[in-house]
């Protein structure tokens, strides 16, 4: 890091000597280990100090003009430096009224976040992961066809400093797994998808992943055959598809940073979701996968409460954002080290805010099971998203895959992916949340099993060879 | 080989012929030395300048992404290794990264790679440019953007914000192979566009031609010919019409979709299902499980997908194109593959290894990475859908009710499986069609259906209006945003699930 900072350090003074009268910069490093591989096959091993984030960022400088104006050029590379501040000066001819960026406020590091061996996993080490992922996954049951996926390590530096005395930075690491199988018998077909995410590599149980891809599927075979119909149903979403519903609205409504139309946003201090919901935001919640002192402006994390009892209660934003509504920025200017962990396939989960809690309940998986009458049980979602151009009072529709029809209190067997299509808010009035057992790590939440009582079934979705 | 300076768009610039012939060698030899059967070397630069004006502020940033990768095949198993940085030195420390790499992936691997001959050439390609963007000066672009968002503004008191962006890209790149090849690209892409928002009670109705779905590889004449001020202000009037218009009702009925809606749906329910990597199984942490996709290699040349009227193809050679190139990542010259013949499937998209897995010739070409660090992987270069015999007008004409939707809309969703047999979209605007006319406009319009039904239920196809949309795609890990173009006019389809969803608001 001290590389980094002295990088930072240098190139403001740059900018100040040929001009600026402010200076910000951000330096990223950032080294990728990854491969994909199917059955026993690494079709993709990748080994690169690449940047992450779109657009991705090596290299930020943001300047403040003699005019107070505001001007920023980006790269990937430490050797474009001295043409990065040149084009961000001249940018700043051009640039929006900025007169100064904002007093420096002291964060205190945390601890906890950088894994020396999970920075220093070599490729022989993931080829070998992976041939036990694929032999654990194999081992469950003949009829497992193909195993498939993802494992990779990251190791992320990142320094960011600016001329009025701001010097911060962030360093973690990150291990990720992500299974999929089929099971085949004749004709019919199963899938299961499995995924873990930790910052220690070595803590993820690649073998229990593994098995539970394969097991849901042997347990999915069939699953084209039994379409639910449309209507009304409970459905009881795991974390992971807990995670890209709740996202849909907490990182859509309640993120001035990321947008800031007006009609994507709730009313705050109205009770507007169900008294069991209580979100937060703590990025210096170590519990969370992208935990952090700084957001990407340097600006401390802390404590944020999003919704209390169903109440929303606060927003989050950015300097610019918080600047347009006379607000002071909560900490949360998008990170360039946001990307890693957020390799699902849905939309919905994106990374502002980064670091949601979800308070969990009272039932375990089994006993949100046998309260069902009529429902679905979901893994994960795919594309979930609002139609239109509000959140208020649209809707949010969404795929499923890998799920299970709930009838009488049991589980009754595959069901073919559903199709939904219902308000959010009316969805999550009536909800029941999962106890401490269900809870997980996903992308940028801490979340339980959540149990929608009534979601709407708009169609099945027809998954079936043509 | 010396960098020189040049000034454009009033930006210090390093020459874009700065990457180093010596520099590949240099990968591929100590590659080579080591053991690699096969090594490919990529260095590229790419810059980009945006230009944005927001109400009535401006913006301007640049962005510098240079990168370079070596891909080498040792005992039958790929490596591969990346880095922002092009020199010398880290040129051979990548290439011995990437040989171990493949030691390592060899002890996993149960069949050797085996690829699609092609034959090596030096080569060098350059889109064809009238007048070079970065050589036009910013306040000239920043008057016709302040334009956009003024006329746009102006048409009525319900638009209450306006945006308006021209972005230029030039990319270097240089690729040499152990085969022999040494191809040097430089390739220009320019885009415009502007959007106009209107509110009323609290609805939000956004409209206009989005700069990031409007790239071409063309120079500055490009953004002269959309002649965007007076689109600004139509679509300033479309957006204040949208927020009063009726949302659009649910029906099964004909359905008219133009050229910029008409994209979208080639691209998710043709484009992905044809990539060959993605039918293997290889995009599987990313799309989920696919099984056997019913574009199996089993189905080429079999496959019913769509009307005898539709003709789908890959071509990367078509001049403008997003996707436009001379030569991919593994040294393939740009082809024009046949995806859908006479509406039967009859090509794949591929690499040299996918092609060859699953007994096809050769390669189609479309071996690309984004950036010169990021992994190549099977990309859609431009899918196109060949133009028909209709006129436009006739086909409105010539439809007694039905619905007729276009444009993208910003935050509008799109949905589909992840085999791509069902789909459902949301468009930017919808008119209602009777007795050959457009009549009533409606908003947040949506369309559902099941991807094979659907294209067969094509019964009118446009020669007009022939356009191009040119933007990006999200695809692989670690994501790369690729540069995907798609061709095409106004199409009929007919018995269509329009509108509705399942909750009325």
């Amino acid at each position: 890091m001290n590389s980094l900072h002295q990088f930072a350090q240098e190139t403001i003074q740059k900018a100040l000597d040929i001009g600026a009268i402010q200076a910000q910069v951000l330096a990223n490093q950032t080294r990728i280990g990854m491969a994909r591989f199917n059955n026993k096959a690494i079709h993709q091993n990748v080994d690169g100090e690449r940047p992450t984030g779109t657009p991705p960022i090596g290299i930020r400088v943001m300047v403040i003009n003699k005019a107070g104006r505001l001007g920023s050029a980006s790269s990937t590379g430490p050797k474009e430096m001295a043409k990065c501040v040149k084009d961000a000066l001249r940018c700043s001819q051009h640039g929006p009224e900025l007169h100064s960026f904002p007093e420096p406020k002291k964060a205190t590091p945390l601890s906890g976040l950088y894994f020396e061996d999970t920075a220093e996993l070599s490729a022989e080490e993931r080829a070998e992961c992976i041939n036990r992922v694929v032999d654990a996954a194999r081992g469950v049951d003949g009829r497992v066809s193909f195993v498939g996926g993802l494992l990779s390590n990251i190791a992320s530096e990142t320094a960011i400093a600016n001329s009025l005395g701001l010097n911060v930075e962030h360093a973690y690491t990150g291990g990720h797994l992500i299974v999929t199988a089929v099971g085949k018998e004749g004709v019919r077909e199963g899938s299961g998808y499995a995924r873990r995410s930790s910052r220690n590599f070595y803590s993820l149980d690649l073998e229990g992943a593994a098995k539970d891809a394969a097991c849901d599927s042997i347990s999915t075979i069939g699953y084209q055959n039994n379409l639910v119909p449309a209507g009304r149903r409970e459905v009881i979403l795991k974390p992971e598809a807990a995670a890209e519903y709740l996202g849909t609205i907490t990182q859509q409504a309640l993120s001035v940073a990321r947008l800031s139309r007006t009609a994507d946003k709730v009313p705050l201090d109205k009770q507007v979701f169900s008294e069991e919901l209580t979100v937060v935001d703590n990025g210096r919640d170590t519990r969370t996968l992208l935990a952090s002192a700084v957001d990407g402006e340097g600006t401390p994390k802390r404590f944020l409460s999003l919704v209390n009892h169903g109440v929303p209660e606060n927003r989050c934003y950015d300097h610019a954002s918080a600047k347009r509504e006379r607000r002071e920025s909560t900490g949360h200017a998008p990170p360039p080290w946001g990307e890693f962990f957020f390799t699902g396939t849905g939309s919905g989960q994106t990374y502002l805010p980064t670091n949601q809690i979800v308070e969990p309940g009272d039932s375990t998986l089994d006993e949100m099971i046998a309260d069902t009458k009529d429902g679905v049980l979901v893994t994960r979602l795919r594309c979930p998203g609002s139609n239109g151009h509000t959140i208020l009072p649209d809707t949010i529709r969404a795929d499923t895959q890998e799920c299970w029809r709930i009838r009488n209190g049991k589980i009754a067997g595959p069901a073919n992916y559903i199709r939904f299509t219902d308000s959010l808010v009316r969805t999550l009035k009536d909800i029941v949340l999962g106890d401490k057992s269900t809870v997980k790590a996903v992308g940028s939440f801490l979340i339980p099993a959540i149990k929608l009582n009534s979601l709407y079934i708009s169609q099945p979705s027809l998954v079936m060879r043509q | 080989m010396a960098k020189a300076f040049v000034q454009i768009l009033g930006i210090v610039l390093s020459e874009i012929s700065s990457l180093d012939e010596d520099v590949v060698e240099i990968g591929i030899k100590e590659a080579s030395k080591l053991g690699a059967t096969y090594v490919a070397v990529k260095l590229s630069e790419v810059e980009t300048i945006e230009l944005h004006v927001e109400n009535d502020v401006p913006r301007m940033s640049v962005q510098n992404i240079p990168g370079a990768h070596v891909r080498v095949i040792v005992n039958g198993a790929w490596g591969f290794a990346s880095s922002v940085e092009t020199g010398r030195e880290k040129l051979r420390l990548l290439a011995h990264r990437a040989v171990k790499l493949a030691r390592a992936n060899a002890t996993v691997r149960e069949e050797p790679v085996k690829l699609t001959p092609n034959k090596a050439v030096k080569a060098r390609y350059e889109t064809k440019v009238q007048k070079d963007p970065f050589e036009i000066q910013p306040k000239d672009i920043f008057d016709l953007l302040f334009s956009c968002v003024s006329e746009a503004r102006g048409q009525s008191s319900l638009v209450k914000s306006g945006s308006a962006t021209v972005s230029c890209q030039r990319e270097d790149r240089l690729l040499g192979t152990s085969e022999g090849a040494l191809i040097s690209q430089k390739l220009v892409r320019t885009s415009g566009g502007f959007t106009a928002t209107a509110t009323k009670n609290g609805m939000v109705q956004t409209s206009g031609l989005n700069s990031w779905g409007n790239y071409a590889t063309r120079g500055y004449e490009w953004v002269e010919e959309m002649n965007l001020v007076e689109r600004a202000r139509t679509e300033g009037r479309l957006a204040s019409e949208l927020v009063e218009a009726e949302r659009c009702p649910e029906e099964v009925t004909t359905l008219i979709i133009e050229e910029r809606m008409l994209a979208l749906q080639i691209h998710e329910t043709l484009g992905h299902c044809t990539e060959l990597d993605r039918v293997l199984g290889r995009e599987v942490d990313f799309v989920g499980p696919i099984g056997e996709s019913f574009f199996s290699p089993r189905a080429l040349g079999k496959l019913w997908f769509g009307s005898e009227l539709v003709n789908i193809v890959a071509d990367a050679t078509i001049e403008g194109g997003q996707g436009t190139l001379g030569y991919d990542d593994e040294a393939v010259p740009a082809k024009k593959t046949h995806l859908i013949k006479d509406g039967i499937f009859v090509g794949f998209q591929s690499s040299r290894e996918t092609a060859a897995e699953v007994g096809l010739e050769e390669s189609s070409g479309q071996f690309l990475g984004t950036y010169g660090y990021d992994h190549p992987m099977v990309r859609m270069t431009n899918i196109n859908l060949l133009p028909g015999d209709y006129a436009r007008e006739e086909l409105i004409e010539d439809t007694k009710r039905g619905i007729l939707m276009n444009g993208r809309p910003t935050s509008g969703h799109e949905i589909f499986d992840q085999r791509r047999t069902t789909f459902g979209f949301c468009a930017g605007a919808a008119w209602r069609i009777e007795n050959g006319e457009l009549t009533q406009l409606y908003r947040d319009p949506t369309y559902y259906g099941v991807t094979t039904p659907f294209w067969r239920g094509c019964d009118g196809i446009s020669k007009d209006n022939w356009l191009g949309y040119g933007g990006g795609c999200g695809k692989g890990r670690p994501g790369q945003n690729g540069r995907v173009g798609h061709f095409c006019s106004s199409a009929r389809f007919r018995n269509v699930h329009v509108g509705g969803g399942g909750v009325s608001e």
